[in-house]
């Protein structure tokens, strides 16, 4: 077996960011920033690019200024760069992790296959559907926002397709996708279950692990 | 129509004011004239003044023993804070403007490419400052530059005549950097390989090599140090230089080429070292090398961040600690 490949999701990497700059919220918090922390000195590590440009929107393209009624619509454009070079610095670390020429990270930009368009245009299952909706109803917050129940919109489907194609490229490794996010946790584990029936064509090696135990990959790290 | 603002400069000094500091003041006025110069006497207040706002180039001064500073560890000089401000940000313009500078501030400013060193004791610093500081603003940076990595092709290698390092120690050192192979010429042929044509029998240039116990500062050399580092980052350049310092003017001109390592024959064990700035500079080919910077000061860089909000939007579909996780290790699914 290949060295393990662990892939992050986007929440990992702001969660990170946060906890470098000392925003960290709880104890569980400041735990995923040491062992994301370790992974991506000591680990192999894949963020796919749609993670990275997913990321990148949140902290350069969303929140352009710090929006008062007085500064509601103003054209300030030094204001804006104040503001862009804040937002800069604190992303810097992503970059240079994954530029690193001493870590194992890699970003992975491959497009993925014709085909795999039927993982987000088909229905999906019963099983998934069932998890899906177990996790809303269970949810401290039963208020359903916009766009929920929702299940691979936007970036998440992109997410997950670069996760099984990553996992297809290195079938002879363990690659194990980082989330916090419920709902792409339920989506791996479909793709499990799938996996197991003849002809999916989706890898068995693809395996998701909560951020919120991610102490637990650090045993096997060597 | 409103006036467009002036390009902001920050000029850190710590002898701003003092009338005996004639050179100093000079700058100072004649920055004012031309751009929009926040000026500060203290390491701490520039350290504030980059994380508060974005400047366009940051004049730093490298002695600061006439701060009164109390917040900043006393060892600390500018060079320090070039090397915080281009860790926190690559596009970072920053130039020295000192006369008090060691050979180890030499060594730290240039390693992370500050864009200029002028000696504030020579006749015209302060004309060269202007000029430099216009330069900055006339060509703003280049934003993101991803690097196009090497891990083959030629060397380029200068080796000074009277050198103190054996042509065959530079050999085993470019080849422990990878595949590749060093080529050595004089440095005038490999100013014009580099602007020009390669020479037959030359591959792809991965990195530039120059090894000299001290350059000559005749006017050609000098102008060839310019034209290589005018091409760099594609590829990057290497100085290995035995400095002293009363070299200071051979080696602020190599500065001021922005190579992209520069590094001292007399401290150093030459094969590693020469070995790990090769392999560097040609991981590196082409785009802007990003330096880890240490977590003291990205804390301070980032305290204006509203985490909670960034997070909002990227965090709503997560569990409270977990708590709604799937077993991802029952129904047999693992």
């Amino acid at each position: 077996m290949q060295p393990q490949i662990f892939i992050f999701d986007t929440g990992v990497l702001y969660r990170y960011l946060a906890g470098k700059a000392g925003f960290d919220t709880k104890q569980s918090d400041s735990k995923v920033f040491e062992s994301v922390k370790t992974l991506l000195e000591r680990g192999r590590v894949v963020i796919p690019h749609t993670v990275l440009v997913e990321i990148l929107g949140q902290f350069f393209h969303q929140q352009l200024c710090n929006l008062t009624p007085q500064t509601l619509g103003q054209h300030n454009y030094r204001a804006y760069t104040d503001w862009y070079r804040a937002r800069q610095r604190a992303f810097n670390p992503i970059m240079q992790a994954i530029l690193d020429p001493n870590l194992k990270v890699e970003l992975y930009r491959r497009e993925p296959p014709l085909e795999s368009v039927g993982f987000i245009y088909d229905a999906i299952n019963e099983n998934l559907h069932r998890d899906l909706m177990d996790f809303y109803r269970k949810r401290k917050d039963k208020q359903l926002r916009a766009r929920e129940p929702k299940c691979l919109d936007g970036m998440d489907g992109q997410i997950i397709l670069d996760a099984v194609s990553i996992a297809k490229e290195n079938r002879k490794s363990r690659c194990t996708f980082i989330t916090q996010d419920v709902v792409l946790q339920a989506v791996i584990k479909d793709v499990r279950r799938r996996a197991c029936v003849a002809g999916s064509g989706l890898p068995s090696n693809l395996f998701c692990h909560s951020s919120w135990r991610i102490r637990e990959l650090l045993n096997n790290l060597g | 129509m409103t006036e467009p603002e002036k390009p902001r400069v920050l000029f850190l000094d710590d002898d701003i004011g003092d009338p005996s500091a004639a050179t100093v003041n000079a700058a100072l006025e004649a920055l004012s004239k031309q751009f929009d110069v926040k000026a500060v006497k203290t390491l701490a207040q520039a350290s504030e003044e980059f994380y508060k706002h974005a400047y366009a180039a940051f004049v730093l001064d490298i002695d600061m023993r006439h701060a009164n500073d109390t917040v900043t560890p006393t060892d600390r000089r500018g060079s320090w804070l070039a090397q915080t401000m281009r860790s926190l940000s690559a596009d970072t313009a920053v130039i020295m403007f000192s006369n008090m500078g060691e050979v180890p501030d030499w060594i730290q400013v240039a390693n992370h490419h500050v864009y200029g060193y002028i000696d504030k004791s020579h006749e015209q610093s302060v004309e060269h400052l202007i000029a430099m500081v216009g330069k900055v603003i006339a060509s703003p940076p280049v934003g993101w530059q991803s690097p196009q990595s090497r891990s083959s092709g030629s060397v380029l290698v200068y080796r000074s005549a009277a050198c103190s390092v054996e042509q065959d120690q530079i050999e085993k050192a470019v080849s422990a950097a990878g595949d590749f192979e060093p080529k050595f010429l004089p440095l005038d042929k490999l100013a014009s390989a580099l602007t020009s044509k390669l020479p037959d029998g030359v591959r792809e240039v991965a990195a530039v090599l120059i090894v000299a116990d001290e350059l000559d500062t005749r006017p050609s050399t000098m102008s060839n140090v310019d034209l290589i580092g005018s091409v760099g980052p594609s590829p990057n350049t290497v100085y290995a230089l035995r400095m002293e310092k009363g070299h200071l003017p051979t080696v602020l001109r190599v500065i001021n080429s922005q190579p992209f390592r520069l590094l001292n024959l007399n401290d150093i064990d030459i094969e590693t070292a020469l070995t790990d700035a090769i392999r560097l500079a040609a991981y590196w080919y082409g785009g802007n090398e990003l330096f880890a910077s240490d977590d003291e000061a990205y804390r301070a860089a980032t305290q204006r961040i509203d985490w909670a909000a960034l997070g909002a939007g990227l965090l709503s579909d997560e569990a409270d600690d977990g708590e709604l996780d799937f077993d991802l290790d029952a129904e047999g699914v693992n």
